[in-house]
């Protein structure tokens, strides 16, 4: 019996140098020599990848060939400061100079300020930046503002010659958060990560403690499914368990110092976790989780008064709960935190469980020095679909999902919409986004997330892998498209809720003036005019006729403390099948 | 026409023209009180070219860009370039007081009411000629020494980010610094580091990498009525659809 790697070299091995060589001299030098840069990338970087490596050096040569008009040229593009926009910023640009000489300087700073600077250019219609990484909360925005290329016209038409054949759009987890009202995708997702519920598995796992919780409450300490449970897991570790392993800790983490980051708390979809919207996949219809109502693609009002949610009992309550659970469970000052402080505190042991949490920190959250983490790297802490308020119904969104997406205004001449689009689609490129995927842990495609790679990983990561493979992934969803100018109304969130969570005024007060703040501010949007679906607010009557209607807004329920619930992890990523 | 006529009807022309003017001033002084009574005062740092004293007067891209501003929308103004710390705590503090320019960010969202941007600024790297390193993206100056001045945005964007930099009180020394190679990378405004270079005559530095750009906002007191910034920001759009910060600007480049 001849020897395999005999039988390889005679029978392959002259077919192959046959190819290589029709390969390599059907490019220019300077083809040739980005394709020898194309490899040395695949070798060093793009390791992991779906593709085989034939098929990435095949994605790699369309590249070399369609960036040619644009070889020299420098663009410039911005996205907010997470750890795969670095990646990207600090690494991936380069391969994609390196390989098709147009270079890109990737600029990072706040989402706030990438906001600021998608509105100003879209006010100013002067090209400050070639493409955005904005988030797809604004694609009720961008969709009426008529300043955004509609993609999905744009592969078709202009941008057809630079638009990659194995892009593969189906391929994309985000594409129904991203397309507007008429059906056209506007922006591409860059990255995602959810807005999850987050626990110590370690000590939900103590005999003690659940034998302890048991005897209390009656049922399992386990992961919790309705706020209910939540609020008894809150109650048990801050007032009955108290100190463990001699520190104390705490049922539950939150913030609410007045500031914009504040405002993310909430606009994030806190309000269809309690299950203040309508059903309705991505987004409730006709009543989002901003408790907006649309009439077609025409918001109407936020106001009960109007057929909106925003002052109704679903949306008072989760506020009420929020201030409530802030004063009650949290350690003293949360109140005076904001985002970024009240971000360090899992990390620091003392934390049983934070029914908001964005899987942005799950890479932080497993760094070895800290005390949530085993020695050998792997979280002692676990992530989980969040639990339902009372208002909750089957087929309603759930949680948040954040969508980085790709943005692209009219405002930028062509020549430079089109060098920004091949840089665009070199970071999602599948040659690219499992490595992009494993270093950033933001997955924006189904063949990424079911590859054997994330398999092989998915035990270092606390459950974000299991989270993007189960059914209970669809209803984590962006803000929608009943909002019709985020930038412009966004700030109501921090401004009131403040006041509620500084006591300043009750939670129905400060939503009916927040109500009222957004009614207002949809007439300016109208009055200022968009380019379609813009505002016509409904006239106001009674709440009770709005409260009488099925679906949001919904009346106050006789109880909104059920029983509450709980289940293993196992079964609450099965509860969603 | 006898002499007598004419002086009459002179006359009756002159006081028709007399109570014409007084029926005038008296229905636009409240409307002239209320403009002098709203002078704004609009405060600045020295930081050419962006805004300095010329033959002792306030001058310079951004003095030009405000005054035109508040010329075209008909306000009272005052330009006065004081220390930056001075600046902001009396913009926050007093009414009727803007600063420029700013730069926006979510701690100071909440102080003032923006009318946006007065000027888009851009930082970057600066090298000597004989820097044989590629600087391509932020990472390349991880492990270099990086020179800037306290306060600046270059500076401040640079701390945010986790990098280290050599600060000093002024800007233009860190020239000196790189070319001794005290630094190996000056961090600084773009239109500052042109302007300074060319003042020197400095011909061995070149920009290496422009990393960062930024919206610098005309901030102004909480008590500045809505409708003023309203206004001002819609005038500014037109001095950028019309051309006039491109015109000012270009001036300065």
């Amino acid at each position: 019996m001849m020897d395999k790697k005999v039988v390889f070299f005679r029978t392959f091995f002259p077919a192959l140098f046959c190819t290589a060589i029709v390969f390599l001299s059907s490019f220019s030098p300077t083809a040739y020599a980005a394709m020898k840069d194309a490899e040395r990338w695949l070798q060093s970087e793009f390791k992991d990848s779906t593709l085989s490596k034939d098929e990435q050096m095949k994605e790699m040569a369309w590249f070399i060939e369609a960036a040619k008009p644009y070889k020299g040229m420098t663009i410039r593009v911005v996205s907010e400061r997470i750890d795969t926009h670095w990646y990207e910023a600090n690494t991936l640009t380069k391969a994609f100079e390196d390989i098709t000489g147009i270079k890109v300087v990737h600029e990072i700073t706040g989402e706030d300020d990438v906001v600021k600077k998608i509105s100003t250019q879209m006010e100013l219609e002067h090209n400050i930046y070639d493409a955005y990484i904005n988030d797809s909360d604004l694609i009720g925005t961008h969709y009426r503002s008529g300043k955004v290329v509609a993609i999905s016209d744009f592969i078709k038409e202009e941008g057809k010659d630079v638009t990659l054949p194995t892009l593969d759009l189906e391929d994309f987890i985000g594409l129904s958060f991203t397309t507007g009202p008429d059906g056209k995708l506007y922006q591409l997702p860059d990255q995602q990560f959810a807005n999850l519920y987050w626990y110590r598995h370690d000590w939900f796992s103590r005999a003690d403690l659940k034998a302890k919780f048991k005897k209390i409450y009656g049922y399992e300490l386990n992961v919790p499914q309705n706020w209910s449970a939540y609020e008894d897991i809150a109650e048990f570790f801050t007032v009955h368990v108290k100190e463990l392993d001699g520190q104390k800790v705490y049922g539950h983490m939150d913030y609410g110092k007045k500031d914009p980051s504040l405002g993310w708390r909430f606009s994030d979809a806190w309000l269809s976790m309690a299950g203040a919207g309508d059903k309705g996949i991505p987004n409730g219809l006709p009543v989002d989780e901003w408790g907006i109502r649309v009439d077609g693609c025409v918001p109407v009002g936020a106001s009960v008064t109007r057929g909106g949610a925003l002052n109704g009992p679903a949306a008072v309550y989760s506020i009420r709960k929020f201030v409530e659970w802030l004063d009650k469970y949290a350690p003293p000052n949360s109140t005076a935190m904001n985002f970024s402080q009240a971000g360090a505190l899992p990390g620091q042991g003392n934390i049983a469980q934070q029914i908001f949490w964005y899987t942005a920190f799950t890479a932080a959250l497993t760094d070895p020095k800290l005390a949530v983490t085993n020695s050998d790297g792997t979280p002692k802490w676990r992530m989980a679909p969040s639990p339902r308020g009372p208002y909750w119904e089957k087929g309603m969104k759930l949680g948040y999902q954040d969508a980085g997406s790709w943005t692209f205004l009219t405002s930028t001449p062509i020549e430079r919409r089109k060098a920004a689009w091949l840089y665009a689609q070199f970071l999602v490129s599948k040659t690219v986004s499992l490595q992009k995927m494993l270093v950033g842990l933001t997955p924006i495609r189904n063949s990424d997330i079911n590859s054997q790679k994330m398999t092989d990983v998915a035990h270092k990561y606390g459950g974000l892998i299991e989270f993007y493979r189960s059914s209970a992934r669809v209803a984590w969803t962006p803000t929608g498209t009943n909002v019709p100018d985020y930038p412009n109304l966004a700030d109501l969130w921090w401004k009131n809720i403040a006041l509620a969570a500084n006591h300043k005024l009750s939670p129905q007060k400060a939503m009916d003036k927040m109500a009222g703040e957004m009614d207002s501010r949809l007439q300016n949007v109208a009055d200022k005019g968009q380019e379609r679906c813009a505002p016509k607010l409904n006239k106001e009557r009674e709440a009770e006729y709005w409260l009488a209607q099925p679906g949001a807004p919904k009346a106050k329920l006789s109880s909104e403390k059920p029983q509450g619930k709980t289940l293993s992890y196992e079964d609450s990523l099965k509860a969603w099948d | 026409m006898n002499i007598k006529i004419i002086n009459q009807k002179k006359m009756y022309i002159k006081l028709m023209l007399a109570s014409f003017f007084l029926a005038l001033t008296s229905l636009a002084s409240p409307l002239i009180s209320t403009v002098q009574a709203v002078t704004f005062d609009l405060l600045t740092e020295e930081l050419p070219p962006y805004a300095m004293k010329k033959s002792g007067k306030p001058a310079g891209a951004t003095v030009e860009i405000v005054s035109k501003l508040f010329e075209r929308t008909g306000i009272d103004y005052k330009v006065r370039i004081v220390p930056w710390k001075r600046a902001y705590l009396t913009a926050e503090e007093e009414k009727n007081t803007c600063i420029f320019p700013v730069q926006r960010s979510q701690e100071r969202e909440v102080k003032f009411h923006w009318v946006s941007p007065i000027v888009i600024t851009q930082t970057g790297f600066y090298t000597r000629d004989d820097f044989d390193k590629d600087l391509r993206t932020l990472n390349d100056v991880k492990a270099l020494k990086i020179g800037s001045y306290k306060g600046s945005a270059a500076a401040e964007y640079l701390h945010g980010q986790g990098y280290k930099t050599a600060l000093i009180t002024r800007d233009a020394p860190n020239i000196q610094k790189l070319q001794a190679g005290r630094i190996d990378v000056w961090a600084a405004d773009t239109l500052t580091a042109v302007n300074m270079m060319k003042e020197r005559k400095v011909n061995n530095v070149n920009e290496s990498l422009v990393y960062f750009t930024t919206l610098r906002a005309l901030a102004c007191n909480l008590e500045t009525p809505i409708e003023t910034i309203n206004k001002l920001s819609t005038e500014l759009k037109k001095m950028y659809s019309d051309g006039s910060v491109k015109k000012i600007m270009d001036q300065y480049k």
